[in-house]
């Protein structure tokens, strides 16, 4: 029995924005937790982003996430200085009660740290249950993005996921990796 | 030397929402239009912007009425730059002016932040500030009210800001119009004692923002038809009155719902025949904005508590159930005289249809019962429409026990 819950544009327009932008950052619910200043263990984010729970974001968390964003932007060579406005809509954007629909990203929006970051967290694509060289990493996540990109453009990403531990490589001596 | 009562007082305050106070606080001084009519035009309650700006009061600005105050002073962005703290320590100093004045002087504490005193005047309601937009006058404002009127702009509910824009939007007007003179005159326009109420403000929208709209109303004419005429004998002469009648009738299922005048025989009547009634008040009167409306929708047991127990026994979240109310242009209206909030009744609504008055039995039945199929085989729901029938009757027992 689906309940429809109704949300304001404004708020649903941030909820998605800030998705948008965290997927691309390769963020994921442990690190906004910890942005939050909350319990590593609970799940804020699985909330706000559900379409079945009414959870939204108040500027005291947008504060955080602008920070954090801006630091991991600058990381990643992105150089991106985030403020509140990147996330709230246009001012003349409509305020009216909408259902609650959390976006499905589309990799071709994104880079190679949110491509491998959807396909391997958010959308928990059955292509990393095996293991795989960064050379078919990278054409895979290509093809996902309609991009052309190699290994080298992966090699960097790669060492971030496996000490975020969203990867496992198979040994020293392999350079295979695969979802944990 | 005049002596001022001084007070300082320490308090916290989250820093960005802090900040966002500031930047409004300034870009309203800076247009001159003082709190009131900044809490006005938000559509909240007359203080809204004093007491955000007041760092003792937990008043916060949140991201729809940050996009709100946005619009109102015409700015480009709502937000202040990111702050490095997540609360600020303030000591506020309170200096009392004169009588009906008080200039409160901040100092945010915290190490590395601005020390810049920060100086505000406490307004009262209904001060009023220099300003360099275009007031106009209060006389031209109240002409283009009275076209407003007289055209119909305000049969639909309006919201302030929605208002403020159409003014600004007309060329007599323009973009740099003040909203003094548009309060005053909708004040003017509410005002029972030294006024003319043609508006109501009773209702706010689904943002708590309050609304204007000037009620459906007309005469009744006598030899329009039996409604009309049976209105008029129990000495009812207007919609208003009729709606009032119908509204404070008992709640209670008619013997005859096909007798389009059971309400009069029976002295009681349901979301149908009460609001039937007056559909054919305003067919009969030439009214064509009036609508029957049949809407499906969620009743569970935060909008319906006393059917918490039915819902919980046979483990359902909800059940659609089928009322009849009015529709007026954009708004709901609703004299089943139970206390329906057509606000908030508004979010639970699934559908509607608009029908006619002699739609409201057979038709009402099998629209509702095909609707429960249609659900009943999209959410798998463990019952068929049998028993769900009973369910929902076991619903409405235990609504009318209360």
């Amino acid at each position: 029995m689906k309940k429809v819950i109704l949300i304001s544009s404004i708020s649903l327009y941030i909820i998605n924005i800030i998705r948008k932008i965290r997927t691309h950052l390769g963020i994921n619910t442990r690190d906004i937790q910890k942005i939050l200043g909350l319990d590593p263990d609970g799940n804020i984010l699985g909330a706000i982003e559900s379409n079945s729970n009414s959870a939204r974001y108040h500027d005291q968390h947008l504060n955080k996430l602008a920070l954090a964003f801006t630091t991991k932007s600058f990381e990643l060579g992105y150089k991106v200085t985030y403020t509140l406005n990147d996330f709230y809509p246009p001012i003349d954007f409509e305020e009216r009660m909408v259902e609650k629909i959390i976006v499905k990203i589309d990799p071709k929006e994104l880079g190679q740290t949110g491509t491998l970051y959807l396909l391997l967290v958010e959308e928990s694509d059955t292509f990393f249950d095996g293991w795989h060289t960064s050379k078919e990493i990278a054409q895979y996540c290509g093809s996902k993005a309609e991009k052309n990109w190699e290994a080298k453009d992966f090699t960097s990403i790669i060492d971030q996921a496996i000490k975020k531990e969203i990867l496992i490589r198979k040994s020293e001596e392999e350079a295979l990796f695969k979802r944990p | 030397m005049t002596s001022r009562k001084r007070k300082i007082q320490n308090t916290t305050f989250p820093a960005i929402s802090f900040d966002k106070i500031l930047l409004f606080h300034k870009a309203r001084k800076e247009k001159g239009i003082s709190a009131f009519e900044c809490s006005f035009l938000l559509g909240k309650h007359d203080f809204f912007i004093r007491d955000a700006e007041n760092p003792f009061k937990s008043t916060l600005i949140d991201p729809e009425d940050s996009v709100h105050l946005g619009k109102v002073l015409s700015l480009t962005e709502c937000n202040p730059e990111t702050s490095n703290f997540d609360l600020y320590k303030l000591e506020v100093e309170e200096i009392k002016i004169d009588r009906k004045k008080t200039k409160r002087i901040i100092i945010i504490k915290n190490d590395g932040a601005n020390p810049d005193p920060i100086e505000m005047i406490v307004e009262d309601k209904e001060g009023e500030l220099e300003t360099t937009l275009f007031l106009s006058s209060y006389e031209n404002v109240q002409l283009f009210f009275r076209e407003l009127i007289a055209n119909g702009y305000f049969d639909s509910t309006r919201t302030a800001l929605e208002i403020f824009n159409t003014f600004r939007n007309h060329h007599e007007f323009g973009t740099n119009f003040h909203p003094r003179f548009l309060i005053q005159n909708i004040r003017y326009f509410l005002n029972k004692k030294s006024g003319e109420p043609i508006f109501d403000n009773r209702r706010t929208n689904l943002f708590s923002r309050r609304i204007f709209f000037k009620p459906l109303d007309f005469e009744i004419e006598s030899k329009s038809g039996a409604v009309s005429e049976s209105f008029i004998a129990i000495g009812i002469n207007t919609f208003q009155q009729a709606s009032q009648w119908v509204s404070d009738l008992d709640y209670r299922r008619n013997q005859n719902k096909d007798n389009k005048l059971v309400l009069f025989e029976e002295q009681c009547g349901t979301c149908s025949t009460k609001h039937a009634i007056l559909k054919r008040l305003a067919d009969e009167n030439r009214n064509n904005s009036l609508k029957l409306i049949l809407g499906i929708f969620t009743m569970n047991s935060k909008n319906t508590p006393s059917i918490k127990n039915v819902l919980n026994k046979y483990d359902l979240k909800y059940i659609p159930e089928a009322h009849n109310y009015l529709r007026n242009h954009n708004h709901i209206l609703d004299f089943t005289g139970i206390g329906v909030n057509e606000t908030k009744f508004e979010l639970d609504l699934l559908e509607e249809i608009d029908i006619s008055p002699d739609q409201i039995t057979d038709f009402k039945v099998q629209y509702h019962k095909d609707y429960l199929s249609r659900w009943i085989e999209i959410n798998k729901i463990p019952y068929t429409l049998d028993e769900l029938w009973e369910i929902r009757e076991e619903c409405i027992a235990a609504l009318a026990q209360n």
